[in-house]
């Protein structure tokens, strides 16, 4: 019969509440740096002279490719059997920590798909609305936070929910690389306890509701930065 | 500093574009063409479509990048880059030249994120750097101006064509340009629309202004200008006083294109 004794335990609801914290700032971190790497790939791309969006294209060529789960091993298990890369900084502030190698694959990860959806919200913006300031003498950069990132953000707002979304189920996985987030926390207390489908049910509830309230979020938020008379702005 | 004040002295152009041409690939859209305006002159052009008084009129602010050729304004000289890239130096002086002539666009072109008055004080307070306090103010100066003073927090989405296109008049003039480019500004609009935005710059001619205009309103054109420019092909095919250009057309072209504009 099933048993859920593991649920009386307040060891397992600290290691959910702590694992929910850890998946939290796993996606919050992973998705901010993700998307500024990303805005820098898609300026890149959209802007640059052709060998600078050359490398802007093979990096998402590469990191949209490579399966998560390798990149997570091989910054975790492959790069520190690189010796002379000890004691460097990238060795100290990543890689001595799973948490902070969760972050950084994350981000390069998060950065290639992002990277994409902001090129398309950059290219949706009408050329006119660029000339325009650049008429009134705007430089290049002061065209791109004031008007075109501002309307290529707001064109990808809907899309940035569903890659939140997925980053925070994508995010499970780096339990593999012992990080105890809300996958790896409860599981492996689960193990301890010999029961291992409790946990996994428990935290499977949790995902779904968090899925739910990024998604209510996403509506807020476009509501709220949708432009009058536009069709996203009407309240549902 | 005073202005010559009578038109027929000879005067120093404000605005000259000197030998200007402009290729898009093998295509020459502009085969070496001047025009000059001098302080309050309002120049006119005029031809069919592809005849390259669009590209012209946007190579003044290089919008379009001019392949040959120079823009001299204010006696400061920027010449065509002719496919070189711009140094850091260069761009400042694009930025200078832009500073000083306005544009206003076929399609408006307003940013939607911004209502009417953000639209209009974001260049003075972007580029000139001046206080949002004083910028509001001269914005709301602005949009009274072109009759628009009860629409400031309007966006663009909520607003008319031809009120759009006249916050678009008022987001030029907040930069006190030397020169206003107008890129046919009423040929997006309804009907209906197009008197408004014409009366616009009717008392915009009527103050002096100095406007290089675009257009296909013969009747406007023939009641403002100083010199109508009739462009065919890419070449300048005949130039002069209003009345002249618009009622007795030498060449062919010019009288069968008017002609066009009569049935």
């Amino acid at each position: 019969m099933l048993n859920f004794a593991i649920l009386e335990t307040s060891a397992f609801w600290w290691a959910v509440l702590d694992g929910l914290g850890v998946t939290l700032a796993l996606t919050a971190l992973s998705m901010i740096l993700g998307f500024l790497l990303g805005g820098v790939l898609a300026s890149m791309n959209v802007y640059g002279r052709p060998g600078i969006r050359f490398t802007a294209k093979a990096y998402i060529f590469v990191f949209r490719g490579v399966p998560l789960l390798i990149l997570l091993f091989l910054f975790y298990y492959g790069l520190p059997r690189v010796t002379w890369l000890r004691g460097s900084l990238f060795w100290d502030l990543v890689l001595t920590s799973p948490f902070r190698t969760a972050v950084f694959v994350l981000t390069i990860n998060n950065a290639a798909y992002l990277g994409e959806m902001i090129r398309g919200g950059l290219r949706m913006v009408p050329a006119g609305l660029l000339e325009a300031a650049a008429a009134v003498g705007m430089t290049k950069t002061r065209a791109f936070f004031r008007v075109h990132a501002p309307l290529a953000v707001r064109s990808i707002l809907g899309n940035l929910g569903s890659e939140t979304i997925a980053v925070v189920k994508a995010s499970a996985i780096t339990s593999a690389i012992t990080v105890r987030d809300l996958m790896g926390g409860p599981t492996v207390l689960g193990k301890v306890y010999l029961d291992p489908l409790t946990p996994l049910l428990v935290v499977g509830v949790i995902y779904i509701v968090l899925v739910q309230l990024i998604d209510v979020g996403t509506k807020l938020v476009r509501s709220q930065l949708a432009l009058p008379g536009t069709a996203q702005s009407h309240h549902v | 500093m005073s202005v010559n004040p009578s038109s027929s002295l000879p005067r120093e152009p404000l605005l000259e574009v000197r030998n200007l041409r402009k290729s898009f690939g093998s295509l020459e859209v502009l085969k070496g063409v001047g025009i000059q305006a001098a302080k309050g002159d309002i120049v006119t052009l005029i031809g069919s479509s592809g005849s390259g008084k669009s590209t012209l009129i946007r190579c003044i602010n290089f919008l379009e990048e001019p392949s040959a050729g120079e823009i001299v304004l204010d006696g400061i000289v920027f010449p065509a880059m002719g496919g070189v890239r711009r140094t850091r130096k260069n761009n400042a002086d694009l930025i200078a030249l832009r500073r000083k002539v306005g544009m206003v666009f076929q399609s408006f072109n307003l940013w939607p994120h911004r209502n009417a008055i953000e639209n209009v004080m974001e260049g003075p307070v972007q580029v000139l750097g001046i206080s949002k306090r004083e910028a509001r103010d001269r914005a709301l100066g602005y949009l009274e101006k072109v009759g628009l003073a009860g629409r400031i927090d309007h966006y663009p989405s909520q607003l008319s064509g031809g009120q759009q296109q006249r916050v678009a008049i008022a987001r030029a003039l907040a930069m006190e340009p030397e020169i206003l480019l107008f890129d046919e500004p009423t040929s997006a609009l309804d009907p209906e629309l197009v008197g408004e935005v014409l009366r616009v710059m009717k008392s915009l001619a009527s103050e002096g202004r100095t406007m290089i205009i675009v257009t296909h309103e013969m009747q406007f054109a023939l009641e403002v200008s100083s010199e109508v420019v009739f462009l065919s092909k890419g070449n300048i095919e005949e130039r002069g006083a209003p009345s002249e250009i618009l009622k007795s057309p030498k060449s062919e072209a010019l009288g069968s294109f008017l002609q066009r504009y009569r049935s």
